[in-house]
C-alpha cells in the first residue's frame, strides 16, 4: 500500500488564528480513513485545505502525487476531478432535479452521449440505494438520508478514485446511519475508492475506519488504527475516547 | 461542437482494443475510464460485429463505471451477457454494475403530481394575498390598542433602513424631478410669458402626484425586494419555524415591524423629497427663466393651496402598507431553493410597482369626483 495523501507539517492561519501547527498524516490507497477531534480543532479547515477550497501557509499537501503548494490553475482543474466531495448538508444545486445534478457534472466535463450520461446517472443512482423515481425529484423533496444519498450519486459521478465525506451521517438516524457506513464500505471494497471523512459518529469509529488521526492543539496528536488510538497514554486522545463513549452510551 | 474537456485523456492510450483477425478475438486492453468514454465509443461502434467471435478482457488494466457500462452495452449488441475471458479485477465490477440492472424496490410511491390549472392557481394566489392583506390590517388595529405590545425597536431599526439611508437616493431623484419638470415646463412657458406660473406648476404636480409616486417607486425597488429577500432566507433555513417554535409568531415579530417601520419613514421620505423637488425647480426656474429665489417662494405662498400637499402626504402611508405587505408576502412564499428567491424578490418588486401606479389612479379619480 501507497500513499494517496500526504500532509505535511502543515500551518493554517484563518482570520489570524492559529488552525494548524504541523499537522501531519497520509492516507493509503484503498483504505477509510478518520479525521477526528473535538470542535474547532480544524478537521473542515484540513479537508478544505485538501480538497483545494482553502488556503494553507506553510507545510505541503500532496495528492495522487501532486503537490497542492504552488500549483496551477489548469493542474488543479484537472485534480479536482479525480476526487468526489460529499458536503455536511448534501449541498446540492436546488434548482436542479437530482438527475440533472449529475448530469450536469458529466455534461461539463465529458463529450459523452446523452444516451450514455442517461446509463450513467440510472447507475449511479441505483448504485447509492435510490429509487429510480428520484432522478426526478428536487432536493427539497428528499428526505435527509436521500439527500446524502444523491449527494453521494453527484460525488460519484465522474468516478473518482477518492472521495471526501464530511460527517457523512450526522443528521441521520442510527438505521440510516449504518445502512449509509455500509454503502461506504461496499463502494470502497467495489470501486477501489479511497475514502476520507470527518467524522464523530462512534459506530462509524468503530466499524468503518481502517485508520484514523485525531486532531488536537493544531497537530496530529495520533495517527493509527482504532487499537492503536485508544491505547496511547496521551490525556488528550483519552479525553476524547471518554467523550466518544459517553455519547454513545446516550 | 466539441466542447472543452478538463478531463485529463491526453495521457491515456488510444489503443483500447485489438481485433485479431485470425481468431477473431477483440481484446479489450489498457484503460477503460470516463476520461476516454467518448473515444470508447466511437470506436465500438465502428467495428464490424459480425468479425468478432471471442472477447477477451483478460488484459485490461484499469476500468471503471462507465467503462463497464459501455463494455456491457457492447456486449449486449454482441448478444452474449460476458467476455470469454476477463480478469478479476473486470468480472467484479461487471458482477457489481450488473446487480443494478433491476431497480432498487422504493419504500413508498411518489405522489403523483398534477398539472397546475393557470386560473385556479392565480384565483388561489389572490385569495392567499387578500387573507394575507387582511390579516395584517386586522393586526395593526388590534395592535394599536395595546402600544405596550410594540416593538419601538425593531421599528425604529426599520425606520433607519428604509427611511434614513435611503435619503440620499430619493433626495437625489426627487431633485432631479424637480429639475426636469422645471426645465421641461420652463420652455413652453417662456413662450407665452407666463414665466412666473412655473411655480404652480411645479409645486402642484410634484407634491400631489410626482413626488410620491417617484419615492414609493425608489422604496419599492429598495426596501419591498430587501422585504422579500431576508424572509425567503429565513423561510429556506428554518428560521421562521424556529421563531414560531419559539413563540415568537413572525407575523408580529417579522411583518408588523416592517409595515409599520415603512408606514412611518414614508411620509417623512416624502415631505423630504417635496422640499429637495422644490429646491430643483427653484434653481431651474432661477437659471433658465431669471426667477429669483424670493420671488419663487412668494410666488409660492400666493398660489398653493395645502390641499395638494396633504393629498401627497395621505397617499404616502398607503403606498407604504401596499409595498411592505407585498414585499413580506412575496417573502413567505418562497420554496425551498435558491432559484425562488430570485423569482418571488423580482415578483415583489414588480407588483408593488404596479400595485402603486394602481392605487395612484384610484386615489385620482377618487378626488377628482371629489372636487379635491
Amino acid at each position: 500500500m501507497q500513499p494517496i495523501i500526504t500532509v505535511k507539517d502543515l500551518v493554517t492561519i484563518l482570520g489570524g488564528r492559529i488552525i494548524h501547527n504541523g499537522l501531519s498524516f497520509h492516507v493509503n490507497e484503498g483504505e477509510i480513513f478518520g479525521i477526528l477531534g473535538g470542535s474547532g480543532s480544524g478537521k473542515s479547515t484540513v479537508l478544505r485545505a485538501m480538497t483545494l477550497l482553502g488556503k494553507f501557509q506553510k507545510g505541503d499537501i500532496e495528492i495522487l502525487g501532486k503537490s497542492l503548494k504552488n500549483i496551477t490553475d489548469e493542474e488543479s482543474d484537472r485534480l479536482r476531478l479525480k476526487w468526489g466531495v460529499l458536503f455536511q448538508s448534501g449541498a446540492l444545486f436546488t434548482s436542479l432535479s437530482v438527475a440533472e445534478n449529475i448530469a450536469i457534472v458529466l455534461k461539463e466535463h465529458t463529450n459523452l452521449s446523452d444516451d450514455l450520461i442517461k446509463e450513467i446517472i440510472k447507475l449511479k443512482i441505483r448504485m447509492v440505494g435510490l429509487p429510480d423515481y428520484s432522478a426526478n425529484l428536487y432536493p427539497r423533496e428528499l428526505s435527509g438520508g436521500m439527500k446524502k444519498r444523491a449527494s453521494l450519486a453527484r460525488a460519484l459521478a465522474m468516478d473518482p478514485k477518492i472521495l471526501f465525506l464530511d460527517e457523512p451521517t450526522s443528521g441521520l438516524d442510527p438505521i440510516g446511519a449504518r445502512a449509509f457506513d455500509e454503502l461506504i464500505v461496499n463502494l470502497r471494497d467495489m470501486l477501489g475508492l479511497t475514502v476520507i471523512m470527518i467524522t464523530h459518529d462512534p459506530d462509524s469509529i468503530q466499524n468503518v475506519l481502517d485508520r484514523m488521526v485525531i486532531i488536537g492543539d493544531g497537530r496530529d496528536l495520533i495517527e493509527g488504527t482504532l487499537n492503536e488510538a485508544k491505547s496511547s497514554n496521551n490525556p488528550s486522545i483519552s479525553r476524547f475516547f471518554a467523550n466518544i463513549d459517553y455519547n454513545n452510551k446516550v | 461542437m466539441q466542447k472543452v474537456k478538463t478531463v485529463d485523456a491526453g495521457q491515456l492510450s488510444q489503443d483500447v482494443i485489438y481485433l485479431d483477425k485470425e481468431t477473431k478475438t477483440l481484446f479489450l486492453l489498457k484503460e477503460w475510464q470516463i476520461a476516454n468514454a467518448d473515444f470508447l465509443e466511437t470506436k465500438l461502434g465502428s467495428l464490424d460485429l459480425s468479425s468478432i467471435k471471442k472477447i477477451d478482457a483478460s488484459k485490461i488494466t484499469y476500468i471503471d463505471t462507465a467503462g463497464m457500462i459501455i463494455a456491457r452495452k457492447f456486449f449486449d449488441k454482441l448478444g452474449i451477457d460476458k467476455p470469454n475471458l476477463e480478469n478479476e479485477a473486470f468480472k467484479k465490477l461487471r458482477e457489481f454494475v450488473s446487480r443494478f440492472d433491476t431497480e432498487v424496490v422504493p419504500e413508498s410511491a411518489p405522489a403523483e403530481k398534477k398539472p397546475q390549472n393557470i386560473f385556479r392557481s392565480w384565483v388561489e394566489g389572490f385569495v392567499l394575498f387578500v387573507s394575507f392583506f387582511g390579516e395584517t390590517v386586522l393586526n395593526i388595529i388590534r395592535e394599536s390598542f395595546k402600544p405596550y405590545l410594540w416593538r419601538i425597536k425593531e421599528i425604529g431599526k426599520q425606520v433607519e433602513q428604509t427611511g434614513a439611508r435611503a435619503l440620499g437616493i430619493v433626495g437625489l431623484s426627487a431633485f432631479l424631478v424637480g429639475l426636469v419638470i422645471a426645465y421641461q415646463v420652463g420652455v413652453q412657458i417662456e413662450k407665452v410669458g407666463a414665466n412666473i406660473f412655473i411655480v404652480d406648476m411645479i409645486s402642484i404636480s410634484s407634491m400631489r402626484e410626482l413626488i410620491p409616486l417617484i419615492t414609493a417607486i425608489i422604496v419599492a425597488g429598495r426596501s419591498g425586494s430587501s422585504y422579500t429577500a431576508q424572509i425567503g432566507v429565513m423561510k429556506i433555513t428554518e428560521e421562521l419555524d424556529a421563531m414560531r417554535v419559539l413563540g415568537f409568531e413572525p407575523f408580529r415579530f417579522i411583518v408588523l415591524p416592517r409595515v409599520l417601520g415603512l408606514m412611518f419613514a414614508m411620509p417623512l421620505l416624502v415631505f423630504y423629497a417635496d422640499m429637495i423637488a422644490m429646491a430643483g425647480g427653484a434653481f431651474v426656474a432661477n437659471v433658465q427663466l431669471n426667477i429669483s429665489y424670493n420671488a419663487f417662494i412668494e410666488r409660492f405662498y400666493e398660489a398653493f393651496a395645502m390641499k395638494h400637499f396633504y393629498i401627497g402626504m395621505v397617499k404616502a402611508p398607503f403606498f407604504a402598507l401596499i409595498i411592505a405587505i407585498i414585499g413580506c408576502y412575496r417573502g413567505f412564499q418562497v420554496t425551498g431553493d435558491s432559484q425562488s428567491i430570485g423569482i418571488f424578490t423580482t415578483r415583489s418588486v414588480v407588483d408593488s410597482i404596479f400595485a402603486v401606479i394602481f392605487f395612484d389612479a384610484i386615489f385620482s379619480i377618487i378626488l377628482t369626483r371629489m372636487d379635491i
